[in-house]
Formats: structure tokens, sequence, C-alpha cells
């Protein structure tokens, strides 16, 4: 287990990069660092290697203070994001480069590290590129490589950034499975950071979204996506249509024409907040359908599986709705047409000047409006 | 970049300061503490006098001469060797940098013995009429010999960035091809021509080697500074040598500070 | 696209439209290759000429004579101390300035490349004021015995400092372009301070510092103005390969100064020849290191 507390880390200029961060690891955990850039995750990440020292805080390894222990000293594996292999070495020489540099009482002998490396070259799949320099390498190839050597010094944990970032799609998304099939295989400690959330949600056992150097949110992919714990993170998860709204006693009131109850903030006089509705939540129904509320169909877009709609409310402000291909072939739309929406769930954000104690942190309401 | 972890950061800079202190920085500054020791009067007499102001004056003419006759032939040389392939181009270019590895006393004689009124080339000048060795004419040869790399070595990088679209877009905008070279060529080699220049001039002005022999060393007429330098050090007149040093110190050092700040500038109009 | 090779016009490596007419672009060549011919190789030949002027055997007698003999040691003893030291420093300011952030880091690139626009006379003439009779510094020496000035430790410090940026300045801009991942993961993997030094940085720089060890080797053999105020000039003592071309050249032994500066040009061709294919062959590994 790894143990993140309180870390707080300032760049020169005064940028504060990390503000007040903790965070726990648990042992076996693949988790994903997601956010954008600037919000602090890789150098989360680099604290916890030892290649940056925070202004304030501590890291535990289990029940050791690694604070302090420099880079060398904490036996982590690390995976930078253009890999950094030694270009001079062949691929087996890149491997066997942290057994090697081992003090002598603690080396393995040559055979031992041959064999260890063979078996390293197995495991990543690229037994054949033994001899082959890092130049003469794709790039999937290298990524593959530079595992196995972060791998071969043991670590007790896995730290990748951006361990996809330099790949192209297609790679990209074979290599996903395959960290995480490797993952399952060696029960490693792992975290790697991201700024894809397909990527986050697909390989982590748990994501945390960070922004401007705090953590918004630690949880499992689902509840993440389920329940974002704030604004932010519900908008960085995915496309969402933001409506503006007020809440008057205990009713949300959208410039759209759309309105829902909302009784938990019945006591409360008229405060402004935001409505986030995915645009899959978006339900199309005919115009003056109870709980919809209209709009004129502007563009379609047929995107494979899925079918893009572009709509434009009364009030002129622009959404997106998104279907499956069975349902709009049932519907037989028409650009220019006006049909009616209501939202499958909406999530609301109240402004922020508004004092948090009423509700809750900033944290959002999910509001599921009744079947009519 | 960050900088957190990697060792050895005190071990290398309190030797790189250590080093350029004991060797560079303490050694230099003695001129100026020795200089400055002199009285004004006692300055002006030993660095200002006739024969030392007559030997500015050739040593800057000189180098200036030199210098701009460099950009021409220069900005020449790297044109024929980014634009065009012809035969022994790569030895060629390779040989520009001769300047640069040919050891100063041995282009020295051999300018002089090229150009001496017995020199093949210099007989054959003779015949038109003109003198090249031993007159300030040979002292602007020999600093165009060893300036002519600082140039080509500026422009040529520039030249190959030339993108061919950027030409091939005022082409089709109806320019000519001169109309092109003036616009469109010759104002992106401006700044590397002008740091050509600095550099060959700074090298002209502080050159020894390559100069003394061709120089002829006539007091008032074809003696240059760096040349006095030595002989008020033979005459031991070692406060003359050093205040002459002083005043050639700050010309190079200023021109150092324009070098740099004319790269700076390039450097801002290439990438915004 | 770029045209094929064949379908260029003469002389040129790009499009008809894009060059010059064929009587320019003659012209310009010959112009470019006369002055070259009059400014570069006609002085080549010179000294070669020069040199055989009294045929093989008087050339190679000339360079067997004491004199020639010891200048030729003298020059091998410079350069032999001279390259070490400038390794020492060339590669310790890479490593602070290349890898690490500080304030005055510019500064220091510009005292660093100092020596490069002090005129080799004045470079002589400060050891001078420093260790010559009245020298500042003289005081200082006096319990050790040593002679600096007129003598050869005068001639290796007035070396290294006219040769002090070239290693410097070859590895700076390269080091800081392959920045610091490399040694960071080499740490990570458990390295040392010194194993990621010798068997990661080292390596990813040996072509970049081979370059800058053949320019300072070049300089330090050659140097003249520097060395030529702080030697006194003793023949079989302080004079170096330069020094010795001067002496015998002003003495009107022509042919005995050519033999030796032949050698001096052989040198400089080694260089550039041996600079070229560094740069061909490692265009990439090399690619920041040039200007």
């Amino acid at each position: 287990m790894i143990d993140i507390h309180s870390i707080t880390k300032t760049f020169a200029g005064g940028i504060i990069v990390l503000n007040d961060v903790s965070l726990t690891i648990r042992s076996g955990e693949l988790l994903a660092l997601l956010g954008p850039s600037g919000s602090g995750k890789t150098t989360l990440l680099r604290i916890i290697a030892g290649l940056e020292k925070p202004d304030r805080g501590a890291i535990h390894f289990d029940a050791t203070d690694a604070t302090r222990l420099s880079a060398r000293e904490r036996q982590v594996g690390f995976v930078f994001q253009h890999y950094a292999l030694f270009r001079h070495m062949t691929v087996f020489e890149n491997i066997a480069f942290g057994l090697e540099a081992r003090p002598r009482a603690s080396r393995p002998d040559k055979g031992e590290i041959r064999r260890r490396v063979e078996q390293l070259l197995e495991l990543v799949q690229i037994g054949f590129l033994a001899d082959r320099y890092p130049s003469q390498l794709s790039g999937g190839q290298r990524q593959r490589v530079a595992l196995a050597r972060a791998l071969a010094i043991e670590p007790k944990l896995l730290l990748l950034d951006e361990p996809f970032g330099a790949l192209d799609a297609k790679v990209r998304r074979d290599l996903r499975r395959w960290l995480r099939h490797l993952h399952d295989t060696l029960g490693i400690t792992g975290v790697f950071v991201t700024h894809d959330q397909e990527e986050a949600m697909e390989v982590a056992d748990r994501v945390v979204v960070m922004n401007q150097g705090r953590i918004e949110q630690a949880d499992t992919p689902t509840r993440i996506y389920d329940h974002p714990a704030s604004a932010f993170v519900y908008q960085f998860l995915g496309n969402v249509n933001t409506l503006a709204c007020r809440v008057v006693h205990g009713v949300v009131e959208t410039e759209v024409g759309l309105t829902l109850p909302v009784a938990e903030y019945a006591t409360l006089p008229e405060v402004p907040g935001n409505l986030f509705i995915r645009p899959h939540d978006l339900e199309l129904t005919p115009v003056d359908h109870p709980g919809s509320f209209p709009v004129i169909l502007e563009h379609q877009a047929v995107l494979g599986a899925s079918v893009r709609l572009d709509l434009r409310a009364l009030s002129g402000q622009r959404l997106e709705a998104e279907l499956t291909r069975a349902r709009h072939n049932q519907l037989t739309l028409q650009r220019g047409d006006r049909i009616g929406v209501r939202p499958l769930r909406a999530q609301l954000y109240l402004a922020g000047d508004v004092p948090a104690a009423a509700f809750g942190n900033h944290q959002g309401r999910e509001i599921v409006p009744l079947d009519p | 970049m960050r900088t957190g972890v990697l060792p050895g950061f005190g071990l290398t800079l309190g030797l790189v300061m250590f080093t350029l202190s004991l060797l560079v920085l303490a050694p230099l500054a003695g001129i100026f503490i020795k200089a400055a020791g002199l009285s004004g009067e006692a300055f002006v007499a030993k660095a200002l006098n006739e024969r030392a102001l007559a030997a500015y004056r050739l040593s800057f003419g000189a180098a200036a001469i030199a210098a701009l006759v460099d950009v021409i032939a220069g900005v020449l040389v790297a044109w024929i060797l980014v634009r065009y392939r012809f035969f022994g181009r790569k030895v060629i270019d390779a040989l520009v940098d001769l300047p640069f590895a040919l050891p100063t006393a041995v282009a020295g004689i051999a300018l002089t013995s090229l150009y001496a009124p017995n020199g093949w080339l210099g007989s054959r000048l003779l015949a038109l009429g003109v003198k090249v060795a031993f007159t300030p004419l040979g002292i602007v040869v020999a600093m165009v010999f060893i300036g002519l790399p600082l140039v080509v070595r500026s422009v040529e990088p520039v030249l190959q960035d030339i993108d061919s679209e950027v030409e091939e877009a005022a082409l089709t905008l109806g320019a000519s091809r001169t109309r092109v070279f003036r616009r469109v060529i010759l104002p992106a080699l401006l700044p590397a021509m002008l740091t050509g220049f600095a550099l060959a001039f700074a090298r002209g002005l502080g050159e020894y080697g390559s100069v003394v022999f061709i120089a002829g060393n006539m007091p008032g007429i074809s003696e240059i500074a760096p040349l006095l330098i030595v002989i008020q050090l033979e005459q031991h007149d070692v406060a003359a040598a050093t205040a002459i040093a002083a005043v050639i110190l700050v010309v190079s050092f200023t021109l150092l500070i324009l070098i740099n700040t004319l790269q700076v500038w390039r450097r801002r109009r290439i990438d915004p | 696209m770029s045209p094929r090779r064949a379908d260029l016009p003469f002389l040129s490596n790009r499009s008809e439209l894009l060059s010059e007419p064929l009587w320019v672009r003659l012209l310009l060549l010959t112009l470019a290759l006369t002055f070259l011919g009059g400014f570069l190789f006609l002085p080549l030949f010179v000294v070669f000429g020069e040199a055989l002027a009294q045929g093989f055997a008087f050339y190679f007698a000339t360079l067997r004579t004491p004199d020639a003999q010891s200048a030729i040691g003298l020059t091998l003893l410079v350069a032999l101390v001279a390259i070490p030291c400038n390794l020492l420093f060339g590669v310790s300011a890479a490593w602070a300035i290349a890898k690490f952030r500080f304030p005055g880091r510019a500064l220091l690139l510009t005292l660093i490349d100092l020596p490069f626009s002090v005129s080799p006379v004045v470079a002589g003439l400060i050891f001078i004021l420093m260790f010559g009779a009245q020298g500042w510094a003289t005081p200082l020496l006096r319990p050790f015995d040593v002679k600096i000035v007129f003598a050869v430790p005068g001639i290796i410090l007035a070396t290294l400092f006219v040769t002090f940026p070239f290693i410097a300045r070859e590895l700076i801009p390269l080091m800081e372009e392959q920045g610091v991942e490399d040694e960071e993961s080499a740490l990570m993997l458990g390295a040392s301070g010194w194993q990621t030094f010798w068997r990661v940085t080292l390596p990813n720089v040996r072509y970049g510092l081979m370059y800058g060890v053949l320019l300072c080797n070049a300089r330090a053999m050659g140097e003249f103005g520097a060395v030529s105020v702080i030697s006194g000039h003793i023949r079989g003592l302080t004079n170096t390969m330069p020094l010795h071309v001067e002496v015998l050249y002003n003495e009107y032994e022509f042919v005995a100064a050519f033999a030796v500066a032949s050698l001096l040009t052989i040198l400089a061709l080694v260089t550039l020849g041996v600079k070229n294919v560094l740069q061909w062959r490692y265009r990439d590994q090399l690619q920041a290191a040039e200007h």
C-alpha cells in the first residue's frame, strides 16, 4: 500500500502544481491519474517515483517513510512517456541495465541476468527483438521494451507516464488491453497517467481525476461516471450539454423551457446553477410530450453504430443528442423537424458562490425524472 | 526542464567556476586592473599615441574591409554549396573550414609566399600593378582568409532552411527571379550576414599569426594593433602593451555583446 | 515532393523554375571557385610545393633536426596536457549547464565563450601580467620554484586559455537537446550517479565529444599568437611547431619552415577529414552541436 499524505509542490514562478494532495494506492490495483495538461498528474507520478521532491507532505510505502528516499532507493519501475530507451544499447542490454547496475553483492551472475532478461522478453512478447537497437523498433515495440526494462528490477510499484500517448490509435487500443492483461498476470501495483478518459475508464481499477493541482474524485470507473463528484469531473468524462439554470423553491428552471423538480432544495430562495445532460441521456419524444422541451433538428450525422443529432432549442441554445442506429431507423427524422426531447438523467450543480454547507461541498445532485 | 534528482550539480558547477575564474576571469581582469593603475595621461601616451592610433585605424579598417569581402564571398560560396550540385562539392564544403583548422602561422607564411612579389600569384598581380604582400592590402587578404568560414557557416544553414515553397509562392505571385532574391531571400539572409560580418570583423581585429607575416609591419603604415602589443612587450614596456590590450579587449567585448544580441534577434525572427 | 535527381537541371539541385538561368549558375560557380582557389586552395598547394622544393630527402632531413624534433615533442606534450584538462572542464560544464537550470546560467555560457573573442596576443599577455617579473601572482609561486613565463607551463596555460570553450560548446547544445529522461531512467533502474554518467550520458554524446576533442586538438597544436607571446622563443626548449615555423621563416630557411608547416597542414586536413566523416555519419547525434 502506498500512502500519499498532503503533498504540496510549487514550481519556480510560484505556480502551485500540487495543492495538498492525499491519496492511498492499494496493493495490486491499477490506478489511473486522469486530468487535463497542467492538472499536476505527471508531477504527482514523478513525486511518487522520487524524481521530484515535494515541498510538503509525506509518502509511505507500506510502513516505511519513503519521502526522503532517492529515486534509486525506492525500487520503483518507471516507464517514461517517450520511453527513454538507451539508444546505444540493444533491447537486451536495455532490459539488463537495472540488474547490471546493482552493487556487486546483490548483482545476479551473468547467466542469471540472461535468464531473467529472456523471461521478460517472453513476457512482453518481443523475444525476437533482443539484438535490435531502439531506433530499429516501432513505437509499440519500444513501449514493450520500456516496460520490460522497468519490470527487470522487480519493482513493488510500476509507474507509467502517458503510456500510450505517443502511439497511433490502433496500436494504442491493442496495447491498452495487453497492459490490463499483463497487470492481471503479474498482480503488481500500477499507476499510470493519462489525459484520455476512455483510456482511464477502460484500463484502470480506480480512476483519480485531477484538476488544477487537486484531486477532484478517486473512485472506480463506473462510480465516477455515474456519480461524478464535481462539475469538472462530469464535463471531463465525456460530451455534455450544459444548460444554465436557476433553482427556485425546489424547481429547476432553464431557458430552453425545461423544468425539473428537486424536492430537497424546496427551502432555498432563488439560486443560479448549471444543469448537465449527456447526449445519450436525451430521449426524443413527440413535441409537447410531458416533461420534454421543443427543439429543431439542424443536422444529423451517422457515426457507425450511433447517430449524433445537432439540435437548437427555441432560446437559440444548441444541444447534442446521441441515439442508436436502431432507434434512429424507427424515426424518420428530417432536417428542420420540430421535435421534443427530455432528459433521462441530468446532473445539477449550483453556482460556486453559494455557501457550500447548504449543498454538500458544491457536489452535484443527480436528477432522474419520473417516467410520465 | 526539471532538475530534481540528478546528482553532481555542485561538483561540476564548482569545478567550472573554479577553472573559469582561475584560468579566464582572473587573468583577464589583470589587464583592466593594470590599465586602471595607469594615470590618465600615461594611458593616453601609451595607448593613444600616434603609432597606436595608426595601428587601430589599420586594424579596424582592414578588418572591416575584409569582413565586407567575406560577407559577399561568403554568401556566394554558401549559395553554390547549398543550391548547386557539382563535382567536388563535398570536398570544397569541407575545405571551407580550413582557416579554422590550419594553424595561423602556417596560413601566414603560405599566403605570404603566394602573394609575395616573387610568389605565384603575387608576381602576376604585380604585373597588373597590384602589390599585395607587405602592404595593407596583404593584411586584408589574410583577414579575408581567416574570416571566410565564419560567414559561410552563418549563412549556410539559413539558406538551407529557406523553404522552396516560399520562393515558389513569390514566383506564382508574378515576381521575377531577381525580385525573389532581393525581396524574399536577401531579407531572410540579412541577420545571418550581419552576424557573419561581426564575427569576421572581431576575428580580423584580434588576428595575429596569419597577418604578421604578410603585413610588412612598417610602423604607422602596416603595423596592426596586436603586433604593436608584441613589439611593446619585446621592448619590455608592459604598461604600453597592457594599455593597448585593454583598448582591444573593450572593442572585442562590445562586439561579443553585439553578436549575442544579433543572435537573439535572429532567433526571435525565425521562431517568434 | 522533390523531383528525382535526373530531372534536375544541370548543376542545380532544385527545379528549373527555382534555378537561375544556366549562364548565371556558371558565372556564380566560376566566381566562387576562383575566389576559393586564390584564398584556400593555392595556399594549400604552396605549403606542400615549398616544403618539397628540394626533394623528399631534404624534407625528411629538416624534420629530423633536433630543433624540429623538440618542437614536435613540445607540441605533442602541450596537446596531451590540454586535451584531458579541457575534457574534464568541458564535460563538467556541459553537465552543470545542460542538465540543470539555475540563475546566471546564460551569463556562465557567455563567460565560457569569452576566450573566443580575445585576441591570441592578449591571451598570451594576460599570463605575462600574471606570472611575469612584476606579475601579481608571481609572489604566490615563489615558494614552489616554478617558472611559467618563457617556459613550458606558460605555453600550456596560454593553450588552455585559447582552447577553453571548445569541448564545452560542442557538448552543451547536444546534452541540452537530449534532456534528462535517459539519466532519470537510469536512476530509476537503480544506477548510481557515476554509473549513469559513464553508461548512459557519455555514450549518448560520444560523437559530439570526439568532435570537440578534435577541434580542441587542432587548436592546441596550432596555436601561435598566445604561445608566441609567452614562450620567449627559446629554441629546443620553448618552441612549439608553429613557433618553430616562424623562427625558420624569419631566418629565411623557407624550405625547412614549410616542411614543419606541412606537418601542421596535414594535421589540419586530417582534422577536417575526420570532422566531416563525423558530420556525415552521425549527423543525427551531432545535429544540436551545429550552430
